[in-house]
């Protein structure tokens, strides 16, 4: 079990989350016509070993999604944000 | 209603269902602290800066629940109108309200909550959203051996189910 | 093999006598006592026969390594199979049983399986059963016959009795162990403050400090140890339990054997607890474990570690024998040979060593014990007991040099070394670091938040331990202070444990995994067959994989895969422990969720009202629906039927509180359900409502459900009762990521309102006279909705149909569900209203052909459901370029099309559809989502997605269920099977 810092309620057992997926990837925007774009978007994935950025919604919680830094090897988590809070997605994943 | 009974640490634990009166959400965006602020002041409220710190004054109660969120237990209903600026929504039947009370109230929480109960992770006048039995659940702690719980209206009776069947097994 | 009880000494309480009871036999025992130590001061030496072979099997530990005694504990339905004698605590009226042994532990005709053992060894179940011989009818036959004859204990049938619990648990430090290092880092760490959880599986403290004779100078340290750690309020102390997992993110899994240690639970008490525990750090003291030596008959009873036989003479004041071999590669088992010389015992030493340290020999010499050096154990024979042991001179290798001697004994104690309980380590964190010195995997003194003290840091000795300790706990007050035994086993240590002949064999059976009966020379045709690294090698000959995980044979396998594959230990490598430590109970894990607690059930507020009605309910999801209402004596194939065609009929009501219900709010919301729903939302007025199809990013549908405007920024989603909570987590997604331009707010309602769908002829007169409103066609059409008070209730009506009929859906607040419902009901008989069920309402549905969750399963489009007008060209929406994909577009994928079934029998859902002259084999050309009997149209109809599906209207199919063996012939008809004008509906 994965214990993760929800920015708002805290630290709490994964079973109060539930995943998200990739956080890496960067929605289209809706004027977005080019069918490739949304292949990218909603199909392909690096499934990276070692550090990650993952979604994770807070449901039972504040239900908040959050964008958790996630190593796939260790599991260490090594920090969390509200995802409305991180000022540009694309920018802020790639850091 | 109530149930009487122990932990099987024999501590005392009274369950009961309380009347939950008045529950409103109020929900905003970029103005949000400004614009709930300034309607809970008209309730001699104000918006707390914190997830964990319940404000109450009287018979009403303001739990921040996110950023952008405030919810607000009151025994008359509130007169606040939507707008471009706050989204006012009554939950008031959405809740129901259950109070745990006696030395082994935290003690039977600890049993279906994966919440750290003692005085110090959770001081008296603290709140938290959590999962109880894998429903989401808002927890306050208004006493050392009181808690109120606020539990999604349909999943009540089988909650109340779950935590009376620690008691009888107790017994 | 000749164990007794020593007159004085131990650990014991003797003033008490209790009776314990081994097959049918008993024993006089004394609190304090395990089961083990009682069985073995009654001179019970036989306890068990082999998984396998069948051998008699007896005792060789005192802890949690044992890999022999398993018993049966209790009987009736507290009966439980696979307990370790060691670890079960004695206490009156215990009651125990062999297993694995018939007729009887003494005679057992299973143990002719020793004699074919060249069949059941390495790769037995692949050899036998992968090959030629395969098919499944015959594995199913012999792995009946086999598990019986190879097996361990049998479980009851009947239901526990007892009960168990779970305990969420948070601290500072968690301390496995309270050996002289895990007190020493719980002294420091409870003084520093800090909140401590002090795990303990014995039902005392002190851990290898209790192997100390009775009276050492160590026992006052422990006993103000223990008074100072008790009064400690920040340290709470649990006993009689066992750190079993170690989780990431610092999360332990214990469980506590609460009330094991008595007949039955007193009342009210658990018998476990599980404890999980969060923790900042956690501080492992979980010492180490013997290693056995592989030579022939090393299973024999009476052969035994030296540490568990120096337990016995100095926990439990038990001899284990009179004529002692010991057999050793380290200078740890002299101090058991030199107290049990001290005790009385004839002591033999052959000690692989050619030098050992000078003190050692002087002591040995004094008590006047005969001591081999470079001579080991290359037999013990007897059967079901050791009488005596064959020793030969052996060289660097383990092989022996000549012809040795026979010398007679009772009791073979043996040390082959020791490895660290890494355990929980190695769950963790993996993979531990070999050192060869102490020829053992030590895990490093720290990683993470992990502390690793005492002999599982490979301390040296018990000061050493307690430093270590101590500084891991914080180094807070004085450091301890004690002088033990000088006989650390890692500091010349002889990195040898098998013996075998000159030429490399065993004059025997030599194990190497006791409890799953694996033999050096299974480790050793794996070798040969290539099953070289240690995954392959554990799975091919199952070393390791027993209940005990190899706690006594891990090393013994890998060294001799080392030797064979002429490699270092650490090439070889090692496996990854996982969790549990010991076996534990699935009772203990699952606490109170069973049964009705399962999970958490959800329900209507109008339930009791369905219950109290004789309703039979069905689960939805969470939810319990009212799935049809019998009349006496009707099934529910009858009741479904006379509901639906009575909606046609009359008026009936319907619980649907199940919908899932998003209030949708703020300034951009109309932009929000524009580009949530595939059709448009922007113009949709103030009370009014729209029927919505909502995709995935991927393209295919997702939910469907009407939206109602009840504000300027005010609207209210209905979504499915499956798809709620799915529904509200993509928009929270959306809104809180890409769309965070957007000014809404969604907050789930499903609680907030009880809902009610009223369908049927009469619906509008009835909520006429139950509301006294103007619900005429004019003032609410359809897709409107309306302000009306119920008894007195403020409620909203929504004009929407799903029958096809009038119909109406009446929003209530939750807390009034059954007041409301109860008015209607007591309103509606003038108009014959009655209830139904989830069972009348598909049927309804069906007839209609509206979809539903067999139609909206994950796998549609809007064009296979016929649901393409509803898809904007004007707008994007989630979904709209990927749903257009050439592959989505194809016209050859099956879609909706209405069956009607030919002849009485109705088609199972399910069933995959075939030309009327083709050849029924493979996928088909489509299958049924729904069915029903139609009373509407009197026949058996379905629904069904088909190939082509609309340009077949008329064509004649095969519906074949190859589960039910049914072939049947439909005619293929659009899925608007009743009033397709939807003249009732409107009217």
């Amino acid at each position: 079990m994965l214990r993760i810092h929800c920015p708002v309620c805290g630290l709490r057992d994964e079973t109060e989350f539930t995943y998200g997926g990739d956080a890496t990837m960067r929605r289209p925007d809706m004027t977005e016509s080019d069918p490739k774009a949304w292949v990218d978007y909603v199909f392909i994935r690096d499934n990276p070993r070692g550090p990650h950025k993952e979604y994770w919604h807070h449901v039972t919680g504040c239900r908040q999604w959050l964008i958790v830094k996630r190593d796939t090897l260790t599991h260490e988590i090594s920090g969390s944000y509200l995802a409305r809070e991180v000022a540009d997605l694309a920018d802020e994943v790639a850091a | 209603m109530p149930a009487h009974g122990v932990t099987s640490d024999g501590a005392a634990v009274v369950i009961n269902e309380t009347n939950l009166g008045f529950l409103t959400q109020l929900a905003g965006w970029a103005r949000f602290s400004e614009v709930a602020d300034a309607a809970l002041r008209a309730q001699s409220l104000s918006l707390s800066e914190n997830f964990r710190v319940t404000v109450r004054r009287g018979m009403v109660t303001a739990w921040r629940i996110a950023p952008d969120r405030v919810l607000i237990r009151s025994d008359v209903k509130l007169s606040l109108e939507s707008s471009d600026d706050l989204a006012v929504l009554d939950l008031s039947e959405a809740r129901v309200c259950l109070t745990l009370e006696g030395a082994g109230a935290a003690g039977l929480l600890s049993r279906v909550i994966a919440l750290d109960f003692s005085e110090a992770a959770f001081p008296v006048g603290t709140f938290a959203q959590t999962a109880l039995h894998h429903v989401g659940v808002l927890v306050d702690r208004p006493g050392r051996d009181q808690f109120t719980i606020l539990i999604p209206t349909t999943w009540t009776t089988s909650l109340i189910g779950l935590l009376t069947d620690h008691l009888a097994r107790a017994a | 093999m000749t164990a007794r009880r020593l007159p004085s000494g131990g650990r014991i309480d003797r003033s008490r006598t209790i009776r314990v009871q081994f097959d049918g036999r008993s024993f006089v025992a004394h609190p304090g006592d395990t089961l083990a130590s009682a069985l073995l001061a009654g001179g019970q030496t036989l306890l068990a026969r082999s998984f396998k072979y069948h051998r008699p099997r007896g005792l060789m530990a005192a802890g949690v390594e044992e890999p022999h005694a398993l018993v049966h504990l209790r009987d009736g339905n507290r009966h439980e199979p696979n307990a370790q004698a060691t670890m079960v605590e004695a206490f009156d009226g215990l009651k125990s049983t062999s297993q694995n042994a018939w007729p009887s532990l003494q005679f057992d005709v299973g143990a002719v399986n020793g004699l074919m053992s060249r069949f059941f060894g390495a790769g037995f179940y692949y050899k036998t059963f992968i090959g030629p011989l395969k098919g499944t009818g015959f594995w199913m036959f012999w792995e009946r016959l086999i598990r019986r004859a190879a097996g361990m204990g049998r479980a009851t049938t009947l239901d526990d009795p007892d009960h168990y619990e779970k305990i969420n648990a948070f601290c500072d430090v968690l301390i496995a162990g309270t050996g002289p290092a895990g007190l020493a880092a719980a002294l420091a760490a409870g003084r520093k403050g800090e909140n401590v959880i002090l795990v303990e599986q014995d039902h005392v403290l002190g851990g290898s400090l209790l192997n100390e004779q009775a009276g050492a100078p160590s026992d006052t340290w422990l006993s103000h140890a223990e008074a100072e750690l008790r009064d400690l309020p920040n340290v709470r102390i649990l006993s009689r339990t066992t750190a079993f997992g170690a989780y990431d993110t610092e999360v332990f899994g214990l469980v506590e054997r609460f009330q094991d240690h008595v007949r039955a639970p007193e009342a009210g008490k658990p018998r476990q607890r599980y404890w999980l525990v969060r923790t900042k750090r956690a501080i492992l003291a979980t010492g180490a474990i013997e290693r056995p030596m592989v030579f022939a008959g090393n299973d024999v009873p009476g052969v035994m570690l030296a540490s568990a036989v120096r337990k016995y003479l100095n926990r439990y004041a038990v001899l284990a024998g009179k004529n002692v071999v010991v057999a050793t590669n380290n200078d740890s088992a002299y101090t058991p040979a030199l107290e049990l010389a001290k005790a009385g015992a004839k002591v033999v030493i052959c000690d692989l060593r050619r030098n050992i340290p000078a003190g050692l020999a002087d002591s040995v010499k004094k008590a006047a014990i005969d001591l081999r050096l470079g001579q080991a154990v290359l037999k013990a024979e007897g059967g079901k007991s050791v009488r005596g042991t064959y020793i030969v001179p052996v060289d660097s290798n383990g092989r022996a040099t000549a012809k040795g001697t026979r010398v007679i004994c009772d009791l073979v104690a043996v040390s082959g070394g020791w490895a660290p309980a890494l355990h929980l380590w190695s769950q963790r964190f993996g993979k531990p670091q070999y050192h060869a010195s102490l020829d053992a995997f030590l895990p490093p003194a720290e990683k993470g938040a992990f502390l690793c003290v005492g002999s599982l840091a490979g301390a040296a000795s018990l000061q050493e331990a307690l430093s270590q300790g101590h500084a891991a706990g914080g180094s807070i007050g004085r450091e301890p202070s004690l002088s033990g035994p000088d006989d650390f086993w890692g500091r010349d240590l002889m990195p040898v444990t098998v013996i075998t002949k000159a030429d490399g064999s065993t004059p025997g059976k030599a194990f190497v995994d006791f409890q799953h009966d694996v033999k050096l020379a299974d480790v050793d045709q794996a070798y040969l067959e290539g099953y070289v690294s240690v995954e392959h090698l554990k799975r091919y000959t199952t070393s390791g994989m027993a209940a005990d995980q190899g706690k006594t044979s891990n090393l013994n396998a890998l060294a001799r895969m080392a030797t064979l594959r002429g490699m270092e230990i650490p090439s070889v490598g090692t496996t990854t422990f996982r969790p549990p430590y010991t076996p534990v109970a699935i009772g203990a894990i699952v606490g109170h969720d069973h049964g009705l607690y399962f999970r958490p059930t959800r329900l209507s507020t109008i339930h009791d009202w369905h219950k109290e009605n004789a309703a039979e309910m069905i689960e939805a999801g969470a939810w319990l629906r009212p799935w049809y209402y019998p009349a006496k004596g009707e099934n529910i194939r009858g009741a479904y039927i006379r509901e639906a065609a009575h909606v046609r009929e009359h008026v009936g009501i319907v619980d649907v509180s199940t919908l899932g219900k998003i209030a949708a709010q703020g300034p951009d919301t109309a932009e929000f359900l524009n580009r949530m729903y595939a059709n448009g939302f922007k113009t949709l007025e103030i009370g009014r409502l729209r029927y919505g199809v909502m995709l995935r990013e991927d393209g295919f549908i997702m939910d469907d459900g009407a939206t109602a405007r009840l504000g300027q920024n005010d609207y209210f989603m209905s979504t499915t009762t499956a798809n709620a909570a799915k529904v509200l987590a993509m928009a929270e997604h959306l809104l809180q990521t890409a769309w965070r331009d957007l000014k809404v707010h969604v907050t789930t309602v499903t609680d907030q309102w009880a809902a009610i769908a009223i369908a049927g002829p009469k619906s509008r007169d009835l909520l006429t006279a139950v509301t006294k409103a103007d619900l005429s066609k004019e003032t609410l059409p359809n897709n409107h909705l309306a302000y009306v008070l119920v008894a007195d209730v403020p409620c909203r009506l929504h004009r929407m149909s799903y029958s096809g009929e009038l119909a109406y859906e009446l929003y209530i607040p939750a807390k009034s569900g059954r007041k409301v419902w109860e008015a209607l009901v007591a309103a509606g008989a003038p108009f014959n209203l009655k209830p139904y069920g989830t069972e009348a309402m598909g049927a309804l549905r069906i007839e209609k052909g509206h979809v539903a969750g067999a139609e909206i399963e994950g796998r549609t489009t809007m064009k296979d459901l016929g649901l393409e007008a509803f898809a904007s060209s004007k707008k994007p929406f989630v979904g709209s370029v990927l749903r257009k994909r050439p592959v989505l577009e194809d016209p050859k994928r099956p879609s909706l099309v209405g069956l009607e079934i030919i002849g009485n029998t109705g088609a199972k859902a399910g069933s995959l559809l075939f030309s009327l002259n083709g050849p029924t084999k493979g996928h088909g050309e489509g299958w049924v989502s729904s069915t029903t009997y139609s009373p509407a149209l009197k026949k058996n109809i379905a629904l069904a997605l088909l190939a082509r599906g609309p340009a077949r209207i008329g064509e004649t199919i095969q519906v074949v269920d190859f589960l039910g063996s049914q072939t049947l012939q439909a005619k293929v008809v659009s899925h608007h099977f009743f009033d397709p004008e939807g003249h009732r509906q409107n009217g």
